[in-house]
This record gives C-alpha cells, structure tokens and sequence, in this order.
C-alpha cells in the first residue's frame, strides 16, 4: 500500500494527551485528521464528540467521517484510561470499565473501519498498547490485562485482514511523559528512571513517531508490537 | 544543524543501496564498508564523527548438523558473527562522542529456527538478538541505542521496507527504542 496524501485518518483519544500528539503529528505530515473523543478535540480537521464503548456511536462517527473527508485510510486507537491499583481493590466495577473502555474502545474502532478497509484493499490501523501489557508490573493488573488484550486482539486482527492488504499493527509505549501519568507516579520516581538504559520517560512524540513510522510502512509489517519503552522491557 | 554520519556494512547489495539512498535523503553522509575490506577500525577512522552504525549481519551455510564437522561449523558461525561484532566494537567510541548515537543490526532473530539444517544461522541470530539487547543495556546510559532490524531470510522483505525501518530507528524520534526487535513482515516471537 502506498498512501497519496492527502489521506484521512481517524484517531480516537484525539482530545489530550498522546491521542493528541499524534492526531498533530498526522496534521503535520499531511494527513487530513478526524479526532475521536469524549472531549473535543483541538487542531482537527474534523472533530466528533463519541464515547468509544458505544460501538453503534462510533460506526455512525466513521460514515460520517468518510463522508466529509474521504475514505478513512489509517486509524489509530488512542483511547484509554489508565488507574493503578493493588488486585484486591479492582473491584467488579473498575475491572469492567478498565477492559470496556480500553479493549472495547480499541475493538469498535477497529469494526467501525476494518470492513470499508477490506472492501478497498488498503489502510493501517495501528492500536495503542502498553508495554505493560506485555510485560505486566506490580499494582497494574487492570489495565495490564486490557493492554495485554489489544496485542492479542492486534495480532489475531492481522492475521485475519493482512491477506486482503490491510496492516494492523501495535505501539506499545513504555512510561511516558504525559499528563495520564501523575506527577507522583511511581513511573516518574528516581528510583524507576534510574533503571532505564536512556534514564528519563518516553517523549509524547517519540510514540507519534513509531506510530507514523507504522502507518508509513504500509504493509511491510503485520501483527507486529513497536514498543518506545527507553528500554524499560527489552 | 552538522551534517550526520553513518556507516553501513550490508550483506546483500539491493537492500545496502536502498539503505543509502533513504539515509542520504534523511540528511545523513553515508559511508559503506565492506566487511571483506578495510579493517573497521580504519573504516570508522576514516570517517571521523560517526552517529549511526547499521550493520547487517549474514547467513552462516545451511547444513544438516549430525553430518557437520563441528570446526568447519564453527568456523562458519565466526565468520559470520565476528565481522558485526568488531565493526561494533570499533564504532562505539565514536559513537559515545554523538549527542544521539545508533546502532541498528540486520539480523533473522529467531527465525531461523524454524527451519531444519540451520543451527549455524540460528547460533549467529542468537547472538545477535543477545548482542543487542546487551549492548542497549550497556550503551544506553552514553545515550547510544541499539536495536535490530528483523527479517525472516526465508521470506525476505523488499529492500525499501527494511530501508523504512532503519531510517526510523537512525531518526531523531526514535530515542525511546531501546533494545528492541523490530520485526518487518508477519512473523516472529513478541519478545523472548
């Protein structure tokens, strides 16, 4: 696949944080961006208001995406939610919302586009994990389970759509630099930078950057997780 | 901004002259070595400055092991092996002296595996894997990454592809890869 810009791509979480660096890292190189979100989002040539666990919602969200812009070429799934919490205080409740909004966020996103995608032979979608998910660590059970889900999800994805030329593929970051991660965070402690090769956190940009190196690549790559992690998991 | 350097040691010409190519349009100076050639430390002398190494490393023959005379199979996976590993060695000084320094290996990963008649090459990948991971761990603090660029030999990737990706981990963004396999294709292990 080689994409002829301009493109459109879709990115959910578009309104903050990662989903928002990389929805302006899109911009930037010339992609036409519709943002996905809650919240509005900012510097989008084309913001929905959508909850990600509505599935009908964001199907509706994507026709109308084609519509206006054009056919949806990449889609990045950006939204999501991050707690830290011991097991025994994941309550029923909390389990749910962390899988429903992180897995079945990613997984409408994905059905929303993967069958236009098919129907042309051509789009990448690119799913944010976690390097947690691939690892897992202390206090993330949660939330390591629904990243841990979307690699599964990712690779089983790939390997169903891959023959017809469609790329799917996952960033799996590692602690990074963003307002998800609270200022006293055990991830921005001494005590866990000094453990990294680099010895700081991953730049918001540099996870832009695997996830348009990605999108790039076209089908060069399938199934496969690129994890920005300053070498936290190696 | 100074003009970046790097060093490119290939194993299969189509795949060493598209590297050039995207590295050069990237903005670096562009140097091939041979790994028949000069020794490498006058390669990288020869250069001066040096901010990313990309060698590729290659495929040791195939033979079914219980027919193998255990020297020649030896020698077979140090013929392969030592050439990156003292191409490495020679480049880490220079590199140490960059404000952000790049190694990135072209290796199978544990592809080769797979396959019957391949312990030498999978003897070599191993270490290869090993030597990245290890190197990243050790370099990473004089702000050097290393990473290894995977393709599986039986299917091999069109020579852009793997230009794509290493262009990505030698790229100004890509400080946050850290002893990572990147793996082009549909194959390969997540992360052992």
């Amino acid at each position: 696949m080689s994409l002829t810009h301009p493109a459109v791509a879709v990115v959910t979480g578009a309104a903050s944080g990662l989903g928002a660096g990389i929805a302006a890292a899109l911009t930037e190189r010339g992609w036409r961006v519709a943002g996905l979100d809650l919240r509005p989002s900012p510097s989008v040539d084309l913001g929905l208001e959508v909850d990600v666990t509505d599935a009908a919602a964001v199907d509706a969200c994507v026709a109308r995406v084609e519509e206006e812009l054009g056919p949806v070429d990449a889609l990045v799934t950006a939204a999501g939610i991050y707690e830290m919490l011991p097991v025994e205080d994941v309550d029923d409740a909390r389990w749910e919302r962390m899988l429903t909004v992180n897995l079945s966020g990613t997984a409408n996103a994905c059905a929303a586009v993967v069958g236009r995608m098919a129907g042309r032979s051509r789009g990448s979608i690119v799913t944010i994990s976690s390097d947690l998910g691939v690892g897992g660590s202390e206090g993330d059970v949660h939330y390591a389970a629904s990243k841990g889900a979307i690699v599964g999800f990712t690779r089983a994805l790939a390997a169903d759509v891959g023959p017809v030329g469609v790329a799917v593929n996952s960033v799996a970051p590692g602690a990074a630099d963003t307002p998800l991660l609270e200022e006293r965070s055990p991830w921005r402690a001494e005590e866990f930078l000094s453990t990294l090769p680099v010895r700081r956190l991953v730049r918001p940009d540099e996870i832009a950057a695997a996830v348009l190196f990605l999108l790039e690549a076209g089908t060069a790559l399938q199934g496969q997780v690129v994890s920005p992690n300053a070498g936290a998991t190696i | 901004m100074t003009t970046r350097t790097a060093l490119v040691q290939g194993t299969d010409d189509a795949v060493t002259e598209a590297l050039v190519r995207r590295l050069t349009a990237d903005g670096f100076r562009v140097t091939v070595t041979d790994p028949a050639g000069e020794e490498p430390d006058a390669a990288v002398a020869a250069i001066g400055s040096l901010d990313a190494l990309v060698c590729a490393v290659g495929q040791p023959p195939h033979a079914p092991f219980p027919d193998a005379n255990p020297q020649e199979w030896f020698h077979g996976v140090m013929a392969t092996l030592t050439p990156a590993f003292r191409l490495v060695r020679a480049s880490v000084p220079a590199l140490r002296e960059s404000a952000a320094g790049r190694i990135v290996l072209l290796g199978s990963g544990w592809s080769t595996g797979d396959r019957p008649g391949a312990t030498a090459a999978s003897a070599v990948h191993g270490a290869v894997v090993a030597l990245t991971k290890t190197l990243a761990r050790d370099l990473g603090p004089d702000g050097i990454t290393v990473n290894e660029v995977v393709c599986d030999d039986a299917e091999p990737p069109a020579p852009d592809a793997v230009a794509v990706a290493v262009s990505y981990l030698c790229g100004p963004t890509a400080g946050a890869m850290v002893g990572q396999l990147l793996t082009l294709g549909c194959s390969g292990v997540l992360r052992p």
